[in-house]
Formats: structure tokens, C-alpha cells, sequence
């Protein structure tokens, strides 16, 4: 029994090592691109920081990666997010939609805040300063209703 | 006894707001026509449409031929709405996925450049709300948010296209957060696929579209 136990730990501890040597994503373009939601409408300079604090780490060509975002398989994890995340909505790219996607997006994007499912959980479990609050909902929601007008 | 008269008060009010949100009878109509009016001008597309959008009830026409075979979109769009009327979220994913696949294989024929190009467009939108609804068979608020977009794809695309069938384009003043949506039936009576069975008769026909 111990010697099972003691082969377990090993085996876990090999592959532990063995999977940090799996090469990772880089999200990063480092500038902000031409077709960036700022340069599609008018947006405020509180909408946008509100915007890159919580939204463009998985909606953006450029992810803010924390220190721990080195180790595996936190990596891998993180990887797929951004991955799944940019195929939903990327802000980056958000001049290249169409007029039919882009009202599409920004009438999902308002449900979704409003509705708390955006940020995810699992995202502010790590990241509590993503975290909308009462009044950075507002100023988001304020901002996409004036859109519509 | 005075509380319990304000509760009845209140009751009595909150009844006849609910009443009156729900659109059938016809001293609530001009307060939906506003309404509609309002949905219209936010969910209106700035590119070309082919057809007049008058907040009239009058029965619009596509004249002359049909640019292209929707029977196969319809029918997947139509089984989804009923499977929402029924509020079966697994059969609704169902039918979703037949949707996507008739998305995926329709093609316009003698449309105008500019047309095709609106085409391509209303597809890529429907089909991307289309496999949201299929992939969230146990979500069904999430799907119903798709649908309202997705319906007003389809509207678009019949607007284009052009129908043999006499479809309806009914709405529902309460559906998206009360912001008001519509969809497309292929029958006169109201069965609301945003509601569900909470309130299935919720809506009104605007538009007769043949």
C-alpha cells in the first residue's frame, strides 16, 4: 500500500514536470490595432479602461498573464479561454465584423453583464479586480444603449 | 386591514400593467405600435433592405421571383420555435443544428452584388446565432436571446429572398428584457417562442409578409 502510494506521488510529480515543457500561447500583439472597437465608435476613455481591466485578457489579441500563468497546465487552461473568447468577441478585431455581427455582439455583450455572466466566475476567482461593480455595469450598459440611438 | 387593502391595491395594478403588456387586445395596440416603432429603429439594419418596413399593417409582397429555395431553413426554423413554445431547450438545440446545416448550404441566385454581399452577411450572423442556440440545449434563456437576433436574420433573408408561403412577422412586446422582439410564424395564430409556456398567446401579428 505505501509503495503504491509512494509510486503514485512519483508518477505525478514526473508528469508535473514533464508538461511544463509544453509550449504555450502568446497572445500578445502589444498595440492597439486599427480595427480596435475604440476606432469603430466613439468610446469613453472610463469605458475602455473598464473594457482592457476586465474584458480583453480572453477578448483581445493582447492577454495581461499573470506570474502564475507560466506554470502548467494553469497555461493550458488560460490558453483555450482566450482561445474560446477571442472566437466569440474580440475587441481587437471588432472593425472587421459586419454591421449585423457588430450590433449582435454589442446586444450580447449588454445581456451578458447585465445578466452577471460575464466576466466567468473561474476568470475572477484568480482576478477579483475584473470584477464589474454596480456602477462599472452602468457606465457599460449606458454606453451600449447610447449606441443604439 | 389597511395593508391588506394596499396589497389588493397593488395587485390590481400589477395585473393590469401585465395585461396591458401583453399585446392582444386592442386598446393596448397603439402603446405596441410605439413600441414597435421604437424595436424597429434600433434593430434596423443601415444597409439596403428590399423591402418597405411600414409600421402599418399593410401586406408587403415580393414581387417578382424568388432569388433563392428557403423551404429547408424555414422548416428548421419553424420546428425550433415550436420546440421553444414548449420550452423543450434539447429539442430546440435539435432543430438548431438542422438549422445551421440548411444556413450552411443555401445559395441566392440572380441577386445584385450589393444583395449578395447582405446575404453572405444576414448567413453569417444566423448561422453564428444558430449554433449558439445548438450548443446550450440546457440553457434555454440563452437560446431565446438568440432568437431574437436569428429572427430578425430570417426576416431580413425572406426580405431578400422572397417566400411562396404566407408567413407572419408577430411580436411580443415582453420578450428580450421587454425591449420587445419579433419572429416568424407560418401560422395566423400567436404562439410565443419567447415565453413559452408561461404565456404562449403573448404577441400580435405586424406584418403579413407573402
Amino acid at each position: 500500500m505505501k509503495k503504491t502510494l509512494k509510486w503514485f506521488f512519483i508518477v505525478g510529480l514526473i508528469t508535473l514536470v514533464g508538461i511544463q515543457f509544453i509550449p504555450a500561447d502568446v497572445n500578445k500583439q502589444e498595440v492597439i490595432t486599427t480595427s480596435d472597437i475604440r476606432h469603430v465608435y466613439d468610446v469613453p476613455e472610463n469605458v475602455i479602461n473598464i473594457l482592457e481591466n476586465s474584458c480583453y485578457d480572453c477578448h483581445s489579441n493582447n492577454t495581461n498573464y499573470p506570474w502564475y500563468s507560466q506554470v502548467q497546465p494553469i497555461r493550458l487552461i488560460m490558453d483555450h479561454h482566450v482561445e474560446e473568447g477571442k472566437e466569440e468577441l474580440n475587441f481587437s478585431e471588432f472593425a472587421n465584423y459586419s454591421e449585423r455581427r457588430k450590433r449582435n455582439k454589442m446586444r450580447a455583450i449588454s445581456e451578458q453583464i447585465e445578466k452577471s455572466k460575464m466576466p466567468l466566475p473561474s476568470y475572477l476567482w484568480l482576478h477579483s479586480d475584473a470584477n464589474l461593480s454596480n456602477e462599472e455595469k452602468k457606465i457599460l450598459m449606458d454606453f451600449i444603449s447610447s449606441l443604439k440611438n | 386591514m389597511n395593508i391588506k387593502r394596499i396589497s389588493l391595491f397593488s395587485l390590481a395594478v400589477a395585473g393590469s400593467l401585465f395585461l396591458a403588456s401583453c399585446g392582444n387586445s386592442n386598446n393596448t395596440e397603439n402603446h405596441n405600435d410605439m413600441d414597435h416603432e421604437h424595436h424597429e429603429g434600433m434593430e434596423h439594419d443601415h444597409s439596403s433592405h428590399q423591402h418597405s418596413e411600414s409600421n402599418e399593417r399593410n401586406v408587403s409582397s415580393n414581387s417578382g421571383e424568388l432569388k433563392g429555395d428557403l423551404t429547408s431553413i424555414m422548416s428548421s426554423y419553424f420546428s425550433l420555435n415550436e420546440s421553444l413554445v414548449k420550452d423543450n431547450a434539447s429539442s430546440a438545440a435539435k432543430s438548431s443544428e438542422n438549422l445551421v446545416g440548411a444556413l450552411k448550404t443555401f445559395k441566392g441566385t440572380g441577386l445584385t452584388v450589393e444583395a449578395n454581399k447582405e446575404v453572405s452577411e444576414i448567413l453569417e450572423s444566423a448561422i453564428e446565432n444558430a449554433e449558439h442556440i445548438a450548443s446550450n440545449s440546457d440553457d434555454i434563456d440563452h437560446q431565446r436571446e438568440h432568437l431574437v437576433s436569428l429572427s430578425t436574420d430570417i426576416k431580413d433573408l425572406i426580405g431578400i429572398i422572397g417566400t411562396k408561403q404566407k408567413l407572419y412577422e408577430d411580436y411580443c412586446p415582453m420578450a428580450n428584457n421587454n425591449e420587445g422582439a419579433i419572429w416568424i410564424s407560418n401560422k395566423e395564430e400567436i404562439s410565443n417562442p419567447y415565453m413559452g409556456s408561461s404565456m404562449p398567446k403573448c404577441g400580435k401579428v405586424n406584418r403579413v409578409i407573402e
